[in-house]
């Protein structure tokens, strides 16, 4: 820590409530974001397929890839599974928040694990046209995303346990990460829709 | 705000529109009968000529707007300005219902009546306007089923063109009749290009995978610019050459001359086709 | 006021070690090469990328692995590993202490503002020289000063260094600085996102320029995509700094974002927030939805690169149309990015010069978010000509139409703010004044691209070149360089010579207007965007836009000369409101104080109430009772 910070910096500790506010306001707008990001490949998804172009959107004639429905369920249900555990947080007491953080925490990396066992089993590659490429780009973005939110959730473990840390804020650092998670698993539900089922 | 209330007060607002008006008699005759017909592009086509029409009635329908702000500003520089030191406020006024509400309605009603010409000369008038309107163009000039075909083929850094009523002979020169309706074919091989036909009001990309069409008639002979409106690469700069708008007979036998010179490599052309797929672009070393 | 913030006495040298610039450099330096070899143990076996003299996966792991050494050296790291041993959470870092603070982590949103002025205006004077070296090549219609290659590179250098700087241009040094400030609040709602954000732009410029080192980048600032995948090393930097600047723009809005609605001080109500804040809210809208979406496409492009996908290869089902709607999508809130800010400072600006209230604050406050709206719903119209969605093009006619009824409300803020006015002609308001002239040609000449029949010719041309010139240069820079001498004074703390700023505002403007209007007769006589060659008849016309172009190089000489001259040598020291301005910023003490505000100010008025009798002071800086914060 840094020794020459003087106290009068340190203007934070008195302003609780809107140090849990930013931290609900930012994450929405984190969410948002986050949503908007994968537009892009919901948007390419839909495009890509309709366009359908030199015939080649699920790939080369005798070879169209597929990618394990078992792995997506896993990957579907661990991921809502984090998200439901995440989100049911603020229903329960506060004191349950340790074990639900690291419900989600344990949920999400299983699915950052099934996503990474998959993608070594694939049977397919980036490289066998458009299909796969949507696939290969938004499955593994959205892993990448799930463990960026482990690392928060790794943070909010951290203060749901510290008994110094103030009571407003921990409600708001669950709340925030179960408000992302809860977006994320929207997302992880049209990518489940949109590349296992349709197509 | 004191020491405005012992003047007599002068009549700006009257004084600002005399000054607009006599400035916007001056300058839309200009713009119409002197700047007019030198706006781009030259009316080589029906279709150039509606987008030098859309031109001339823009630059003649913005330049009284902009008369109008800027004589206002400097009329306020001029008359409302603070000399000296001193820093005296000024009237504490806040806005004014009345003109706010009279300046939301002027500018939306020459927003929505250039929306809507625009959309009329685009679908109804000039069908395109002489842009690419894409493998199923939606708005089609009549008599474009018996158009002729011409497939503009980008690829870095040459055009190529392929007459595919004509045995599917590919050229590097360009030429089509006069008073006949073409409709191009615009595609690419490998990165976008646009094809641009300056005289003839016609602007096309060349989209790899896309059969983008273009329809124009010419009105008379004579030579058009090409170009490339799209960055592509390199050689992006030199992607130009001059076409040529032949009179009927003399398009028949340039074509002939044409075919049988290609006659000998025709064979080794691909067949023709709306879109080619080159092996998948993949970075030179 | 607050404890004065005691400087360590270190010796030079010592101080030099630690987490900071130079360790960052090191560990950036350490990481790249570490993060290549990576890279290239994991091209093994791949043909597609052994098979050519460069390997994109080992130049993007070089790139990740040099920027996290980069974040790591400057300290990012330490407060994440301090969080996992068990340190109490804090806020803030490294505020006080001596000038080596600039050049490190430093979470006060006042330093974070100066390093976003510097490092910002840094990389805008590179791209400036790129102008400068674009325009001697263009003084013969043929191949002279550069090679083809290298004339690209210049272009597409130029083009993504000023987009990717002049979106930082506004928000980074002014929005981080005054923000704040303005809405009585102590720090931003993130410090220590907001410092990352800084740290990431140095690296992403720095990225940029190593383009030059891989073979250059062949396609302008909008990247367009199958070019892109063929392009060489160098566009693996491109994808690289967007991704970065991206990220850095998204988080940025989301800080200033939640700052605004959480933070602002008892008494501000949203009819009190300076038209800047909204202005900043506004633009902090558009880069919190519309950056994501950039960095998405880049990470197309960055698998089309580095992982043999085919999102843009036609020929393996891909296609380009889906490169141009996402960068577009990005990249038509992308302009209004740009803009809104701008109108939101020479909106601050007009009522302190012209003495009155802001005229018509509610309709102000309506057109920026009118603009904001509606700037999601325009993009296809830089795609009129493409052949997608040619049906829809009517309705993008309309609504790039319908944008210029809010963009024509800021028109008619100054109009019935001048009216009657007291009008001082100060450096800061020439600029200002500058603002709307140019942007009223930029506008108008915008009119003409939205129409389908006139795009038809101007579609990249110069005509489009001229246009957004308008908008930015004649936009948004003039509204910066009018900020940095209306503000300059509250952040550093110096007067700026006002006869060096007149100097540099007259060629400036002058100049500009001589650069850039003839480039809309050169669109108009059929000369293509981005060409190295043109036409001979064009040469007169080019030789005189070069020469202008020169001046408007030497009026920023003149600017860095005053900027060295007020602040290294004659350091006149600024009155605390040199403009007599209402703004709350004006009324703390210069320099401002790490916490902004002894007490959270209790806002009593508008900021704009000049010549209102009996008006109350904007705020009181000293309520008895101690309130409770934000609300």
């Amino acid at each position: 820590m840094d020794t020459t910070m003087s106290p009068s910096t340190v203007d934070d500790v008195d302003e609780p409530d809107v140090l849990a506010r930013n931290i609900r306001v930012g994450s929405r707008i984190w969410a948002a974001s986050q949503a908007f990001f994968f537009l892009a490949f919901f948007f390419a998804f839909l495009y890509l397929r309709a366009l359908n172009t030199n015939g080649l959107w699920r790939g080369w004639p005798h070879h169209h890839p597929s990618p394990s429905l078992a792995f997506g369920v896993a990957i579907l249900l661990c991921v809502l599974g984090s998200a439901a555990v995440a989100r049911g947080a603020v229903l329960v007491a506060p004191e349950m928040w340790r074990v639900t953080t690291w419900a989600a925490l344990v949920l999400a990396l299983a699915a950052v694990g099934l996503q990474s066992a998959q993608f070594s089993s694939l049977g397919f590659g980036p490289t066998d046209a458009a299909y796969a490429s949507v696939f290969v780009g938004w499955s593994g973005l959205f892993a990448l995303f799930l463990l960026g939110t482990s690392y928060w959730l790794v943070t909010v473990i951290g203060d749901v346990t510290r008994v110094g840390s103030l009571p407003e804020v921990r409600a708001a650092m669950v709340d925030g990460a179960g408000f992302v998670l809860l977006v994320l698993a929207g997302i992880e539900i049209a990518a489940f829709i949109l590349l296992y089922v349709v197509k | 705000m004191t020491t405005i209330a012992g003047e007599r007060m002068p009549r700006h607002g009257v004084r600002i529109i005399a000054i607009w008006l006599v400035l916007t008699a001056i300058a839309v005759p200009l713009i119409v009968l002197v700047l007019g017909p030198h706006l781009p592009p030259p009316r080589m086509s029906a279709e150039a000529g509606s987008q030098r029409d859309a031109n001339t009635l823009m630059t003649a329908l913005l330049v009284p707007i902009a008369l109008l702000v800027v004589v206002y500003f400097v009329y306020s520089f001029v008359f409302f300005r603070q000399s000296g030191e001193a820093i005296l406020d000024g009237p504490p006024i806040k806005g004014h219902a009345g003109a706010q509400l009279l300046w939301i309605v002027l500018t939306s009603a020459i927003v929505l009546a250039l929306a809507v010409w625009g959309s009329y000369t685009l679908i109804a008038g000039a069908h395109g306007a002489g842009g690419g309107q894409g493998p199923d163009p939606a708005s089609k000039p009549t008599g474009y089923r018996n158009a002729l075909p011409v497939q503009v083929i980008g690829q870095q850094w040459e055009w190529t063109f392929r007459y595919p009523t004509y045995g599917g002979i590919e050229t590097r020169d360009l030429a089509i009749p006069d008073h006949t309706l073409v409709a191009f074919h615009v595609t690419s091989l490998d990165v976008t290009h646009s094809f641009w036909a300056y005289e003839l009001g016609v602007k096309a990309d060349a989209v790899p995978g896309v059969d983008n069409i273009a329809y124009v008639k010419a009105r008379h002979t004579g030579l058009f610019q090409i170009r490339c409106a799209e960055l592509c690469g390199l050689w992006h700069g030199h992607m130009s050459k001059k076409g040529r708008v032949l009179a009927s007979g003399a398009f028949q036998s340039w074509i002939a001359a044409a075919k049988t010179k290609n006659a000998a490599i025709v064979k080794y052309l691909p067949k023709y086709n709306r879109v080619y797929f080159p092996a998948p672009l993949r970075r030179a070393g | 006021m607050s404890a004065t913030p005691i400087a360590p006495h270190r010796p030079v040298w010592r101080r030099l070690i630690g987490f900071n610039m130079l360790t960052g450099l090191a560990l950036g330096i350490g990481g790249w090469f570490l993060g290549a070899w990576i890279g290239g143990q994991m091209a093994v076996g791949h043909d597609y990328l052994l098979g050519t003299d460069q390997n994109d996966v080992g130049l993007y792991m070089g790139y990740l692995f040099g920027v996290i050494g980069w974040l790591v050296g400057l300290g990012f790291a330490n407060y994440p590993i301090g969080r996992l041993l068990g340190r109490p959470p804090t806020l803030r870092h490294h505020e006080t202490g001596s000038w080596t603070r600039y050049f490190r982590l430093c979470t006060d949103h006042k330093v974070v503002g100066i390093q976003y002025l510097f490092g910002v205006g840094i990389f805008f004077f590179i791209g400036g020289l790129n102008a400068m070296l674009m325009r001697t090549e263009l003084l013969r219609p043929v191949e002279q000063a550069w090679p083809a290659g290298q004339y690209l590179t210049l272009l597409s250098l130029h083009g993504t260094m000023m987009i990717m700087m002049t979106s930082a241009f506004i928000l980074g040094p002014f929005g981080n600085y005054f923000v704040p400030i303005m809405i009585g609040a102590r720090r931003m709602a993130f410090p220590r996102i907001e410092a990352l954000t800084f740290w990431l732009v140095p690296a992403a410029g720095l990225i940029l320029m190593s383009a030059i080192a891989f073979g250059g980048i062949a396609t302008g600032w909008t990247g367009y995509a199958p070019l892109a995948d063929e392009g060489r090393a160098g566009m693996d930097a491109y994808v690289m700094s967007f991704i970065l600047i991206a990220i850095s723009l998204t988080l940025v809005g989301l800080n200033l974002l939640a700052t605004i609605l959480t933070m602002r001080a008892p008494g501000m109500s949203w009819t009190r927030l300076p038209i800047f804040v909204w202005s900043v809210l506004a633009t902090s809208i558009l880069q919190v939805l519309a950056a994501p979406v950039l960095v998405a496409a880049m990470a197309m492009v960055l698998m089309d690169r580095a992982a043999n996908t085919s999102f843009f290869l036609a020929s393996a089902g891909g296609s380009q149309y889906l490169y141009e709607n996402l960068f577009w999508f990005f990249g038509h809130p992308e302009v209004y990015i740009l803009a809104l800010p701008g109108f939101g400072i020479v909106l601050e600006m007009l009522p302190v010069f012209a003495r009155k209230p802001l005229w018509g604050y509610r309709l102000a406050v309506a057109g920026m978010l009118g603009v904001t709206l509606l700037s999601f719903m325009v993009w296809q119209h830089h795609l009129f000509v493409s052949g997608m969605n040619g049906s829809l093009r009517p309705f993008y006619m309309l609504t790039t139409e319908l944008i210029s009824i809010p963009t024509g409300f800021i028109f008619l803020n100054a109009i019935g703010t001048l009216w009657r006015a007291r009008i001082r002609f100060t450096v800061p308001m020439l600029f200002a004044l500058a603002f709307f002239f140019n942007f009223l040609i930029g506008g108008l000449s915008g009119v003409f691209l939205s129409d389908v029949p006139s795009d038809v010719t101007t579609h990249g041309s110069y005509f489009v070149m001229a246009h957004f010139h308008y908008t930015i240069v004649g936009g948004l820079v003039f509204a910066f360089f009018g900020a940095v001498y209306y503000w300059l004074p509250k952040m550093l703390g110096i007067t700026l010579n006002e006869t060096l700023g007149k100097i540099h505002f007259w060629l400036f403007f002058v100049f500009f207007n001589l650069t850039f209007f003839p480039l809309f007769a050169a669109g108009f006589l059929d000369m293509p965007r981005r060409v190295s060659t043109y036409a001979p008849s064009l040469q007169g016309l080019n030789d005189f836009v070069s020469a202008s172009a020169y001046v408007i190089g030497i009026s920023m000489l003149i600017f860095v000369a005053n900027l060295i001259w007020s602040l290294v040598f004659v350091r006149e020291p600024a009155a605390e409101n040199p403009w007599a301005s209402r703004g709350l910023e004006w009324q703390v003490p210069t320099p401002v104080p790490v916490a902004n505000f002894d007490r959270i100010p209790v806002i009593t008025s508008g900021p704009y109430e000049y010549g209102v009798p009996n008006a109350p002071p904007v705020a009181d800086l000293a309520p008895s009772a101690l309130p409770a914060a934000g609300s």
